[in-house]
């Protein structure tokens, strides 16, 4: 069965660890798609970060090595202190340049990169979180045609990350944490 | 209106920039190679792709082109962890012989700096022989002054307590009104070389190799000559290490055996030795 979407990716800040736990507990096991995940994260904290969310999830999470090539039904979790990006063959590349958006690795460069090669492929989350990061990637996507899911303001512990966006393009949908776990689930 | 290169223009482009430099930009990443040449032509306020090329023919601009294009390490003591266990292989090997040590490609100072700090706390900063290699001439004098910005300091402070360090880390900079300086005498074993790792290779063989983080910008299979140039100057029994997310794969897998997963520290087997 040819697919529709090549990928998902989810970028969030404060407050989205329980968010994503939750949606890659519920998600279907046998999700067919790629998940790559840009979480803000302490940059000198290495491990427990992809131990904590692979306790609850129904997919493999692991952190891409550079040049690792993209597996459908994995999640990709993006290394602290690294910038996360998709290369233009479709495998990961990871950088050490200068922190967007006081972040390193920032959901802005995950999400723009993603969107030029993916394109209309893909879907972009952008969740809970306390600064502006991720916005213009959601906007890369939304111009791209992707579909654009931004978590309902009301439902997030730090509302700043999708507020910005929404200032910024109009989404796909405006979504609950539930509402996207729905929304990804009927793809599978 | 920003420049802005298709795949076609972006291979065009990085094939003339590696003949008029010398560097390989025909081999980095291209969404890397688009990215910072889209900042730097935003920098400058270019809005045609031809006021680049027109730049970059004079030679002061064009270090500061090769300059902006070479990514920083960007901290001192960056993953403590590794640092630890390198304090620890140097002072092992200080007590039987002298010790060489290549950086293949220096960008910014830190790793190098980290390096020789280490060497000073231990006692074994007369025992090191430092090669350092760069590409550009911009960026060396500073390091060769030993030049550290000050803003990040915290992070290296941060840093350099995760490391376990035996004295306060300010002690081995001087303070002056642009920044920090590494103390003088600490640079004493250190040559610099240009030339860009197969261009810059040392006449000895060495102890350890520090390329971390280095070839993240290049292209998977370009990878492999930077490899074989490591591996051609490693002694048997000598370490070579990566940043963390970088791996090595077959063939060179099998001439090197990792010691350190999660640091990525990989040793040349001995039973390969000439």
């Amino acid at each position: 069965m040819k697919l529709k979407y090549k990928a998902v990716v989810i970028g969030g800040s404060a407050g989205s660890f329980s968010v994503v736990s939750k949606i890659l507990s519920k998600i279907d096991p046998k999700f067919p798609l790629p998940i790559i995940l840009c979480l803000h994260r302490l940059k000198h904290v290495r491990s427990g970060l992809v131990e904590g969310i692979n306790l609850k999830s129904n997919l493999s999470v692991v952190e891409p090595n550079d040049k690792e090539k993209i597996v459908a039904g994995k999640v990709y979790l993006a290394p602290s202190n690294y910038h996360l990006f998709i290369e233009f063959d479709g495998s990961f590349s990871l950088s050490t340049e200068e922190p967007l958006n006081h972040s390193r690795p920032s959901i802005d460069h995950t999400l723009s990169s993603s969107s030029y090669f993916f394109r209309e492929k893909m879907i972009g989350v952008l969740l809970t979180g306390a600064n502006k990061d991720g916005a213009k990637g959601m906007k890369d996507i939304a111009d791209k045609k992707g579909i654009t899911l931004v978590q309902d303001p009301d439902t997030c512990d730090v509302d700043t990350m999708p507020k910005m966006a929404l200032r910024m393009m109009t989404p796909t949908k405006v979504l609950s944490p539930d509402g996207i776990i729905d929304y990804l689930n009927q793809l599978a | 209106m920003a420049v802005n290169y298709n795949i076609r223009e972006l291979r065009a482009l990085s094939e003339h920039l590696t003949t008029v430099t010398g560097i390989p930009f025909d081999q980095m990443n291209q969404s890397f190679l688009k990215r910072r040449l889209n900042y730097f032509n935003d920098k400058k306020g270019f809005r045609k792709g031809e006021q680049l090329i027109e730049f970059i023919m004079k030679d002061e601009f064009k270090e500061e082109f090769i300059a902006y294009m070479t990514i920083p390490v960007s901290e001192l003591f960056r993953d403590a962890g590794l640092w630890r266990n390198i304090r620890h292989y140097l002072t092992e090997l200080a007590f039987v012989s002298e010790i060489n040590v290549w950086i293949p490609q220096v960008s910014s100072g830190e790793e190098l700096y980290t390096l020789l700090i280490i060497a000073k706390e231990e006692g074994i900063i007369d025992k090191l022989n430092v090669t350092v290699g760069y590409s550009s001439n911009y960026k060396i004098d500073c390091i060769q002054k030993g030049y550290l910005r000050a803003k990040r300091m915290d992070t290296n402070l941060y840093n350099y307590k995760r490391f376990e360090g035996k004295a306060a880390l300010e002690d081995y900079f001087d303070t002056k009104e642009d920044g920090l300086y590494l103390k003088n005498n600490l640079m004493d074993g250190v040559k610099f070389k240009k030339g860009l790792v197969t261009a810059g290779q040392p006449d000895e063989k060495m102890d350890l190799v520090l390329f971390r983080n280095a070839m993240l910008y290049y292209k998977k299979d370009y990878q492999s000559i930077f490899k074989n140039a490591i591996d051609d100057c490693l002694k048997p029994g000598g370490l070579l290490c990566v940043g963390v997310k970088e791996i090595l794969p077959s063939p060179f897998s099998d001439r090197f055996e990792c010691i350190d997963q999660k640091e990525k520290i990989y040793k040349k087997f001995k039973a390969l030795m000439d």
